[in-house]
């Protein structure tokens, strides 16, 4: 055989054994059956053992009920996980379930550029009422005429104090307080500055930890920063206005915005001021009291209460609340088994247990009005008191906005908030150019997308 | 015959290569060129809108002139002070002095480190309150400096980072230096140049084509920079470190916009080619080839 035959042969070969295997590692399609080996692919943000306690024993459970199954439990590290399930997604490299750790986003940008699908289809076939969560949760998980996850549970929003830092100010320290007037009082007392004028105690920095959401201290004046009704914006309401207004302020009495964040900046990892009162008062959720104090300041002495409100609103009101979504992918290999798992979930024992271990919020009827989740978290009886309230007037919870676009427009008005706190603008002129830009961003999209975002974002 | 057995040879040994660049280099140059004239976001299908992505680019994306801007300061500042730095830090360690080598390691040892450990680094070294140079600011009088935590600093400080990696320009310049000849030297001394002429008059002309050289891929790599600005600010305090590249990335992995930042790259591809023109252009009198 002549050299070059040999030679085309061999790479005749090498074509064909790489051809097969390229073909081999491409995902097979094939037909379900009712009794296959199913893995359900899980993921997570989370490897923390307190979750997994949380959450597989009802796993294993299911897969006890369901033979043939197994969920197979895949942590994607909450850092910039938002990026990587939307891009695992899109490459149709996503899982059969994912719990999110937070709603938008990106729940309702996922919705709008279809890479969830809708659990609508299996309602009946799984005997799915919208009567098994509160009115507000319903509202979070239906929106453009779809049901897009199922809350896992909802996070509220605290007001947390170290009560030796108010020993030390001379404050009562089981007395937080409960106005924006209080709060700024109390805070005269708590900050101080060494000789050299170097901030070596805040009372509060209202932009750090949850402070940095941009509707926590919009709620707390009585503003929102989106009609859900309307689905609209209102960035430049005046009640935004005077909470930005009002942060401003703060950040002048704390020497400027620049040293606040300089001050705030050597606190890095799990380190809060908060624990050594160098921070004496703090907005945090309510998962921070288990996951957080607990394991990294045992024996700081804090208080917890609902935080303190403007003039015009009733204290324990307008708290803004997060969530865990269950959401199916698009590409989801198991959709039904998926929907199943996902219900099973949402069964009144696994979520109690979640949202006793995390001090969560159950978002079922089923839930939160059980007896044992207040004797499991006694101090959030004050969540309880308020979803009662909220049964009643729903504006006293402040669910996290349907729009897809929140994301974008949430960052522009985290902008406005820091152009405020560093004294570059007017809250209202800061506020008034946000507005402008989310208009402008919501026209845009309406043109890209008018299936979507046609009736409203 | 022998000459096309000859090729079909080489073609088949250089195919993995050929392979690899069509499938990881042409094909996501071609289709990044292609989604810059379409809107596409990370699902659906992408459809064709001709200019529209550059006009909203240059008409109405405010932050596109914040961060070029941004990446423009950056690029004319740190440029010049770290092929400064690398070129002064080179000539001395090219010098016959004890423990040269070691040194030699130790300044290129920062090269190795990773980008995201090198930035976490920095967090604590430009920390107001308890950071290092505070500190040592602090022995000669002088007021803590919000390093990151102030808009007006925070450009200074990404631009002060930059200069721990001078080490990979650094050994070129060394290499370079090594192609000095002595008897330029020698018969420079004899003619009574000092220290600073023999600098001025010898070494720099002589290596003008490695500092062109490094010049040219500090011009590529600072309108590139993305890591540090991504982990240590994020971009802020109020866009102050917002490099093109980091808004590149946030439109599209954060705003879904691939077709649009698909275009935004292109541009900078543009601004990348153009100004290596110019600096070519601009060495022709200045570079010296022997």
């Amino acid at each position: 055989m002549s050299r070059r035959r040999k030679v085309l042969r061999i790479f005749g070969a090498l074509f064909v054994v790489g051809g097969l295997l390229l073909s081999s590692m491409a995902g097979t399609v094939r037909a379900q059956r009712p009794h296959d080996n199913i893995t359900l692919t899980f993921w997570i943000w989370s490897d923390d053992p307190l979750n997994h306690a949380l959450i597989e024993p009802y796993f294993r459970q299911f897969e006890k009920i369901h033979p043939g199954i197994t969920i197979k439990w895949v942590a994607v590290p909450t850092d910039n996980n938002y990026v990587k399930y939307t891009t695992a997604i899109a490459a149709g490299r996503g899982p059969d379930v994912i719990l999110t750790p937070n709603f938008n986003p990106p729940i309702p940008e996922w919705a709008a550029n279809q890479l969830i699908q809708p659990l609508d289809p299996w309602f009946k076939q799984l005997n799915i009422s919208q009567n098994q969560w509160m009115p507000w949760v319903w509202k979070m998980q239906n929106f453009h005429g779809r049901v897009w996850g199922f809350v896992q549970e909802y996070d509220t929003t605290l007001f947390i104090w170290n009560k030796d830092a108010f020993k030390k100010a001379g404050l009562d320290p089981n007395r937080p307080p409960r106005t924006i007037a209080e709060l700024d009082a109390y805070d005269k007392k708590l900050t101080k500055f060494d000789s050299k004028g170097n901030l070596i105690q805040a009372g509060i920095v209202p932009w750090a930890q949850l402070g940095n959401d941009p509707r926590y201290w919009a709620a707390l004046f009585g503003g929102s920063l989106y009609d859900q009704d309307k689905r609209q914006y209102t960035l430049n309401a005046p009640a935004n206005v005077a909470a930005l207004d009002w942060m401003g302020k703060v950040a002048k009495s704390l020497g400027g915005a620049a040293k606040a964040n300089g001050f705030l900046n050597k606190f890095t990892g799990n380190a809060d001021p908060l624990y050594t009162g160098q921070v004496a008062m703090e907005v945090a959720g309510d998962w921070y009291p288990p996951q957080v104090y607990a394991r990294y300041a045992p024996k700081m002495n804090y208080g917890v209460a609902p935080p303190p409100t403007a003039p015009g609103v009733p204290y324990g009101t307008n708290i803004v609340i997060g969530s865990d979504v269950f959401v199916m992918p698009v590409g989801a290999r198991h959709p039904l088994e998926s929907a199943e798992l996902m219900l099973y979930m949402m069964r009144a024992d696994p979520v109690l247990k979640w949202c006793i271990g995390e001090a969560n919020v159950p978002p079922t009827v089923s839930g939160l009005f059980n007896p044992k989740y207040v004797q499991g978290v006694p101090f959030m009886s004050m969540a309880v008191q308020t979803a009662r309230m909220a049964l009643k007037n729903p504006a006293v919870l402040r669910p996290y906005p349907t729009s897809s676009l929140f994301d974008y427009v949430g960052s522009q008005y985290s902008t406005a908030m820091q152009q405020v706190e560093y004294g570059k603008m007017s809250a209202k002129a800061a506020l008034d150019n946000v507005q402008k830009v989310a208009l402008d961003y919501v026209a845009k999209a309406k043109q890209q997308n008018p299936d979507w975002y046609g009736g409203g974002d | 015959m022998r000459r096309r057995r000859e090729l079909l040879f080489g073609l088949l040994f250089a195919s993995p290569w050929i392979v690899g660049f069509l499938v990881f280099t042409l094909y996501p140059l071609s289709s990044s060129l292609y989604y810059s004239f379409t809107s596409y976001h990370i699902t659906g299908t992408p459809y064709w809108i001709g200019w529209s992505n550059f006009q909203e680019m240059f008409t109405d994306d405010n932050l596109f002139w914040v961060s070029l801007w941004n990446s423009a300061v950056y690029s004319l500042v740190s440029v010049p002070l770290d092929v400064s730095v690398a070129l002064l830090l080179a000539v001395m360690l090219n010098m016959a002095i004890p423990g040269r080598r070691i040194f030699r390691t130790i300044f290129f040892l920062p090269q190795i480190v990773p980008g995201v450990v090198m930035a976490i680094l920095f967090v604590l070294l430009f920390n107001t309150q308890d950071g290092i140079f505070n500190d040592l600011l602090s022995v000669f009088g002088i007021s803590p400096i919000p390093w990151l935590s102030s808009p007006d600093w925070a450009m200074r400080s990404l631009i002060l980072m930059t200069t721990w990696g001078v080490g990979n320009s650094m050994v070129i310049f060394l290499a370079g230096l090594q192609d000095v000849p002595a008897h330029l030297y020698e018969a420079a001394r004899l003619d009574g140049a000092g220290s600073f002429r023999l600098f001025r008059y010898v070494t720099v002309p002589m290596v003008s084509p490695v500092i062109l050289f490094n010049v040219v891929l500090s011009i590529i790599a600072s309108f590139q920079t993305f890591v540090v600005p991504f982990i240590v600010t994020n971009g802020g305090p109020l866009n102050s470190t917002m490099l093109y590249p980091l808004q590149v990335y946030l439109n599209a992995f954060q705003n879904f916009r691939m077709g649009y930042a698909s275009a935004e790259a292109w541009f900078m591809f543009l601004i990348i080619f153009g100004l290596t023109l110019l600096t070519l252009r601009l060495s022709r009198g200045v570079v010296h080839y022997s």
